[in-house]
């Protein structure tokens, strides 16, 4: 009902007014003045005084206040991120905004909010600033997203490739410090990009709103927690967004019916009452699903891989402007030319490198310029059943025979041993791992991991149990294995050597 | 095995702590040796939030776990070197995890941590010992002030953290 009061005025709005979808309620003194008993009441009740129409989520409200921190130029550069990074190359629809998605989780926290503010202990006054650090929990991320901050994570052929009898391989951490992730990233943006600063109301209060965004808030870490917790709004946002974008079914979440259904212990744990217990499951599938079928797909993960790997070798050399290391993306950040550090900048570096003589920087570069990604030579995949210790992986004794025959299969095949891509193992689980490992032994560092797993309180029970240590439920059996797959890539357009390639590896 | 992997496993091997994960106790040497490894400037790419027992990187346990199920780890280590710099800067660090007499090493390294991410962090009213010994007593870390004390000396002198006076 709240809902529904809300949007029709924002309706009105967006026949009266910009495309902004200003509401009228900016107008709200004018309006008092020619309206005689205006009920006192609803004015009060108000949450928000600007609404945005979104497809997922239908109308956002805003404050003045946060509707202020999402017109910065630090906010407004999420609109040149996209979300689902190079899916778009697969799913041609797949090209909505990480502003889109900041959105859409500040409004499920709101939602959440409303729901168990009460029951969970938290502040009037802290809502605000729980409200604030969901809509800028993704505010640090880089140009084409997860893509660019895993180059440090890029396994390059040369590097994996055995080579006894050659001196040792480095990591140079003091000439390339590793990429910093998007959450201390976002922090830095957060607590020391003026327009933000000023926008939320000055250091102090920066430096809370980044605290709980990055769950360092150590004299509360529960409220730390709610954006990221088993109640994970990231992911209900996600996964209902990427499924709409890419058009595929597996995504869906039934998240009116969750938000109805949260229940909170009296130690404040939050979860879902037991009939939700359904759509909790269907959640996590969803997930899991999405991951499997959409975030890993051989053409996307192709095409990410490859820019990634080019990314690195142009940090590595120094080429094209990439920053050499952590400190150079910091720099950046608090610099002039932070609000181009958008999807465009990496594109803008993959065309120079298109360019290039380089055979490997320019063969990776055209494949992506061009859409012609690398082909799939072979993918081991299995399902790991996670309650057995340390045992033969497939994935792995792949992996190794990579290692092992790359080079003499490159000297064979008459292409540069550096066009081979290698990626793996990569799982994919219901549920985060170390629940599993935290089942086992039961111990106290992991044990607050154990929060962030969805939970369900059993009928009259008055603290939650995680989904997947209910017997009645699937992910019980389910979440003891985990899909893994490791994939080997060769950037040619040489259909008779990928042929050859595919031969010979098919025995690996 | 990616080079993030292997920073963290010759990071844990220049600290003495190697990778060994079956037990807490060493998952929590793991956690917080790389966290202060990282405050001393050996930066391998991990983000620590904070957990129940302090500053904690669900990422560095994960690719640890990776690292020991799937690679031959001695060997891979065989294989690569950290460079000069972050070793030296490693080796200065490695003495200090040498405890108090009234604290196990683990205990110790979650001390150390916890009152570095604490302090730099700003989440500490005065960073001196008898406020920083209220506050983990709050956060249920039962530390004496002469042990407080002595972490804060401590990081103090390996210039992790300001001087009393700022």
């Amino acid at each position: 009902m709240k809902t529904a009061a809300k949007r029709a005025p924002a309706k009105k709005s967006r026949a009266k007014k910009s495309p902004r979808n200003e509401s009228p309620t900016t107008n709200k003194a004018t309006a008092r003045k020619t309206t005689k008993k205006a009920p006192p009441s609803r004015a009060k009740k108000r949450i928000g005084r600007r609404v945005v129409t979104d497809a997922v989520h239908g109308a956002i409200a805003l404050t003045d206040h946060e509707w202020a921190v999402v017109d910065t130029p630090s906010f407004q550069r999420l609109r040149n991120l996209k979300q689902l990074q190079m899916a778009h190359l697969t799913y041609p629809n797949a090209t909505h905004t990480r502003l889109a998605h900041s959105l859409g989780v500040f409004s499920v926290m709101s939602r959440v909010l409303e729901v168990a503010r009460e029951a969970m202990g938290i502040e009037e006054a802290d809502v605000a600033d729980l409200r604030l650090a969901a809509l800028l929990h993704d505010v640090g991320h880089y140009p084409y997203s997860h893509l660019m901050e895993k180059v440090d994570k890029v396994q390059l052929t040369e590097e994996l490739v055995r080579d006894s009898g050659a001196r040792k391989k480095q990591v140079d951490l003091s000439a390339h410090q590793p990429y910093p992730k998007h959450e201390p990233l976002g922090e830095l943006i957060v607590t020391e990009r003026e327009d933000l600063v000023r926008a939320i109301g000055g250091k102090s209060r920066a430096r809370k709103i980044a605290d709980l965004f990055t769950r360092s808030e150590a004299a509360d870490p529960q409220r730390s927690k709610l954006i990221h917790s088993s109640l994970d709004m990231d992911r209900f946002d996600f996964l209902l967004r990427d499924a709409q974008a890419t058009g595929v079914p597996y995504g869906t979440v039934d998240l009116h019916y969750l938000l109805s259904n949260v229940q909170v212990s009296p130690t404040g744990m939050i979860g879902f009452s037991y009939k939700a217990m359904s759509a909790a499951e269907q959640f996590l599938f969803a997930r899991y699903f999405m991951y499997k079928v959409v975030y890993y797909h051989k053409t996307t993960f192709a095409f990410e891989e490859a820019c990634r790997q080019l990314l690195r070798r142009c940090r590595d050399r120094g080429l094209f402007g990439v920053p050499a290391g952590g400190d150079g993306i910091r720099d950046w950040v608090l610099g002039n030319s932070f609000l181009n550090f958008t999807d465009a900048w990496v594109d803008q570096v993959v065309r120079q490198a298109a360019l290039s003589n380089d055979p490997v920087i320019g063969e990776l570069a055209r494949g992506i310029v061009f859409r012609n990604p690398p082909k799939l030579i072979r993918e081991v995949n299995e399902l790991k059943d996670l309650t057995v210790a340390r045992g033969a992986s497939h994935c792995a004794a792949f992996l190794k025979r990579c290692e092992d025959r790359l080079s003499d299969l490159a000297s064979s095949l008459g292409v540069d041993e550096r066009l081979f891509l290698v990626a793996g193992p990569v799982s994919v689980q219901l549920e985060d791992r170390t629940s599993k490992l935290t089942r086992d032994s039961a111990q106290e560092l992991e044990e607050e991991q154990r929060e962030e797993l969805v939970k369900i309180f059993e009928r009259d029970a008055e603290e939650p149990v995680s989904l997947v240590d209910l017997p009645i439920s699937i992910t019980n059996v389910a979440a003891n294995h985990a899909y893994q797959f490791a994939r080997l890539y060769l950037v040619s357009d040489d259909q008779q050597v990928v042929a050859r390639a595919r031969e010979e590896v098919a025995s690996w | 095995m990616n080079r993030k992997q292997v920073s963290a496993l010759l990071v844990l091997k220049e600290l003495g702590i190697g990778h060994r994960m079956g037990t807490f106790t060493d998952r929590l040497k793991v956690q917080k040796s790389v966290y202060l490894a990282q405050a001393a400037g050996v930066d391998i790419g991990h983000h620590f939030n904070w957990y129940l027992r302090g500053p904690y990187a669900p990422g560095l346990t994960q690719d640890v776990f990776d690292a020991i199920e799937n690679e031959d780890v001695d060997s891979i280590l065989d294989e690569w070197e950290l460079d000069a710099a972050s070793k030296r800067k490693l080796t200065a660090l490695k003495k200090s995890f040498r405890p108090p007499k009234d604290l196990e090493e683990p205990q110790w390294l979650e001390l150390l941590a916890s009152a570095h991410f604490l302090v730099a962090r700003d989440q500490v009213a005065k960073p001196d010992a008898p406020t920083l010994t209220e506050q983990l007593r709050k956060y249920r870390k039962n530390f004496t002030r002469s042990q407080v004390g002595a972490a804060l000396t401590k990081l103090r002198k390996l210039r992790l953290i300001g001087s009393p006076a700022h």
